[in-house]
């Protein structure tokens, strides 16, 4: 009982009142009495909370600045990173360019020369030594291929206007490019309608002539089959190649699409150069590429040669901004 | 099943009005106590044993009867709950929190095909994260229901006790183990704290100690959120008398849920501040802000909403942290009152130092600054 509540109950005892209005005084000084307590307890809380919140929110806010400086100091770190990263990349892809441009030359000369040894100098050379020529020469053509290839993937990235591009027509293009070989291995290409989507034109030819090639190479016994579709997925569109080929294990998805990786059947042509233009076409493009081995069909005469799907997406987008 | 809750003001008064009910024909099997520290606790083993009444009590911070706070009493809830219903487990920690928990959790598993548990802790400077841990830790793991509270001492933070009819420690744990399928233990604990600012990781921590925070000295790191005095005694004596008041909300599972731990002390040679209960490095929590009374409000109703289909429970116990008493001063009173109210069941309680209690995801854990209410009713 508070000070000033001894206070009123001497108060009220002094008054000329009833016992019952004395009692009725005191439990109202008392209700009183709580009342104030629970303010005054209210007010002190309040009061606490209200400094306590603003200091909180104060730092708080502090600390998110200091978040946002080293964000921003990060950004920038980042933003000189990737300009020095870019730099270095277009250095490295100019270097390989004029290395392989100034390799073909001194390339043809040693061919060119190795064969003519093999011709003036028949009389003076033996059986070895003319196996040795032909090594020189088959070596050099090789070598050749590998920086046709290196050039060809040095200069996706140079490909640089985007265009309207009938995917149709790039089906066509492809199958006109590759008619004899389509032919050689009794082999028939087909596709669904394609879209038409705004592209790197030449870099696309070069990505669908690489997957047609490639199932062409890694065919099975059976003749190829190779279906050409796609499909909208509400972003980007989906392509698929489908091959009847030998399949290629799933778990090669990232290798194979590393320059001058050969998976397996190294009997067939080709410098493993094909599925890494692929890819660097489709990034360059903003997409994807994939593959995923043919799920088995009841079809015995499919046994073994289930083939493989490659996937890749091009986003679809509006006119570009010139 | 029947009820019976009441106060008293010491021993004798208690025994008076336990002999009144044996004498109306009352024949209660378990009681269950709460009572200040200030009392002779130690004596209320032989009044129940002498009545051949089950016991589990322990020392508290302030005790609570259906819908009134007291100090200095004693808080008594008489069931008549058939004796196969239920065990009493009481162990000694001498191993550790952990093992003790665990070894509790083992017989409570042992006991009944579907467990559920009250229990009551004692010990100043045990883990509360360590006893739940232990607790939970079963042969085949599963949630099951999980409450009770670490006893107080009003707040002299000295020694706090448990007792039965025969034994009293003052570093240990007793439980009450009823079969669920029979009697329905239920309840929830709620805190109504708010997360205020961006959250913060612990970056240096062992066992309930926080030795940095974002990397920087625990103890300075809180002073500067808080706007502290710079004099060490004057920063002294303000954490433990707001820490209660603005709890650490840790952050548990995928963000899901939090529970709250309040500093308790700060150390000027090392920079640290002590919790109650564990916390790792790598947590991660936000700074909560004093609820206001509206808090009172918020917390009925999520009780109310959780608990709707207990109305005809046997009886209610309420675990409700010394800390809220700090944050909500006359107005925790409205709290009890309100959950009392609702229910018009006999219920008793007690100022706690932590609370054990499963959340709205069923999920039990160790909290500070919460109201921890359980319904227990005979299944029929």
């Amino acid at each position: 009982m508070s000070e000033s509540f001894q206070y009123l109950k001497l108060a009220f005892n002094a008054l000329n009142i009833s016992v019952a209005e004395k009692t009725e005084l005191l439990r109202l000084a008392s209700k009183v009495e709580s009342e104030q307590v629970r303010l005054e307890f209210r007010y002190l809380r309040s009061t606490k909370d209200r400094d306590i919140s603003i200091n909180l929110l104060k730092e708080t806010v502090g600390e998110l600045e200091k978040q946002k400086m080293l964000l921003e100091k990060k950004s920038q770190e980042l933003v000189k990173n990737l300009h020095a990263l870019e730099m270095s990349y277009n250095e490295m892809e100019q270097f390989a360019y004029i290395a392989s441009h100034d390799l073909k030359s001194p390339l043809r000369n040693i061919s060119g020369f190795a064969k003519l040894l093999k011709q003036r100098y028949r009389e003076n050379i033996d059986d070895a030594g003319k196996e040795y020529i032909d090594f020189i020469v088959d070596n050099t053509q090789m070598m050749n291929d590998v920086i046709d290839d290196l050039l060809i993937y040095s200069r996706v990235d140079h490909d640089k206007e985007l265009a309207l591009t009938n995917f149709n027509r790039i089906v066509e293009l492809v199958g006109i490019n590759l008619k004899n070989y389509i032919k050689t291995e009794e082999a028939t290409v087909t596709a669904d309608d394609l879209p038409t989507l705004w592209a790197h034109k030449s870099s696309i030819i070069q990505l669908l002539q690489n997957l047609v090639e490639n199932a062409l190479k890694y065919r099975s016994e059976a003749p190829p089959k190779i279906h050409i579709s796609a499909h909208f997925n509400g972003e980007d569109w989906q392509f698929s190649v489908a091959d009847n080929g030998v399949g290629l294990d799933e778990s090669y998805n990232e290798k194979a699409f590393q320059p001058f990786q050969r998976i397996n059947q190294r009997d067939r042509p080709g410098m493993g150069m094909g599925l890494a233009i692929c890819r660097k076409v489709t990034k360059l493009h903003g997409g994807n590429i994939w593959f995923l081995q043919n799920l088995p069909r009841n079809d015995k005469n499919t046994e073994g040669s289930l083939g493989t799907t490659f996937y890749f997406t091009i986003p679809q987008i509006e006119q570009p901004s010139l | 099943m029947t009820s019976i809750s009441f106060v008293s003001f010491d021993i004798a008064t208690l025994e008076t009005r336990l002999l009144a009910e044996l004498k109306s024909g009352f024949r209660p099997t378990l009681a269950v106590i709460f009572c200040s520290p200030q009392l002779p606790f130690r004596d209320i083993g032989n009044l129940f044993d002498t009545y051949n009444i089950d016991l589990l009590g322990c020392t508290t911070a302030g005790e609570i009867v259906d819908s009134e706070l007291h100090e200095a009493a004693i808080s008594c809830l008489l069931l008549d709950v058939n004796r196969a219903d239920y065990k009493l487990i009481f162990t000694e920690n001498t191993e550790g929190v952990f093992e003790t928990g665990q070894k509790m959790r083992h017989e409570a598993d042992a006991a009944f095909k579907n467990p559920a548990l009250i229990v009551m802790t004692a010990g100043i400077l045990n883990d509360g994260d360590e006893i739940v841990r232990g607790l939970k830790s079963a042969n085949i793991p599963r949630e099951i229901p999980l409450f009770g509270g670490l006893a107080g001492d009003d707040l002299n933070v000295v020694n706090t006790y448990i007792f039965t009819r025969n034994i009293t420690t003052h570093d240990g744990m007793v439980a009450v183990v009823f079969d669920n399928d029979k009697i329905e233990i239920k309840g929830i604990a709620t805190s109504g704290w708010q997360p205020l600012g961006t959250s913060h990781t612990v970056t240096k921590a062992q066992g309930n100690l926080i030795y940095t925070i974002n990397n920087e000295p625990a103890l300075d790191f809180f002073i500067r959120f808080f706007g502290f005095h710079d004099n060490a005694d004057v920063k002294g004596k303000q954490i433990s008398t707001i820490s209660a008041q603005y709890p650490l909300q840790i952050v548990r599972g995928n963000d899901d849920y939090s529970v709250l731990r309040s500093p308790i002390k700060g150390d000027e040679e090392t920079r640290s501040l002590m919790l109650v209960g564990g916390i790792k490095e790598g947590d991660r929590f936000r700074f909560s802000i004093s609820p206001g009374v509206e808090v009172i409000d918020q917390t009925i109703a999520e009780l109310k909403d959780f608990l709707h289909d207990t109305m005809d429970a046997d009886a209610l116990i309420l675990f409700s942290c010394k800390g809220r008493h700090a944050a909500l001063g006359p107005f925790l009173d409205d709290e009890i009152q309100g959950i009392y109210n609702h229910w018009q069941k006999p219920m008793i309680g007690f100022l706690t130092y932590g609370e054990i209690g499963n959340v709205r995801n069923g999920i039990c854990e160790f909290h500070n600054e919460t109201c921890s209410l359980l319904a227990i009713k005979e299944r029929m």
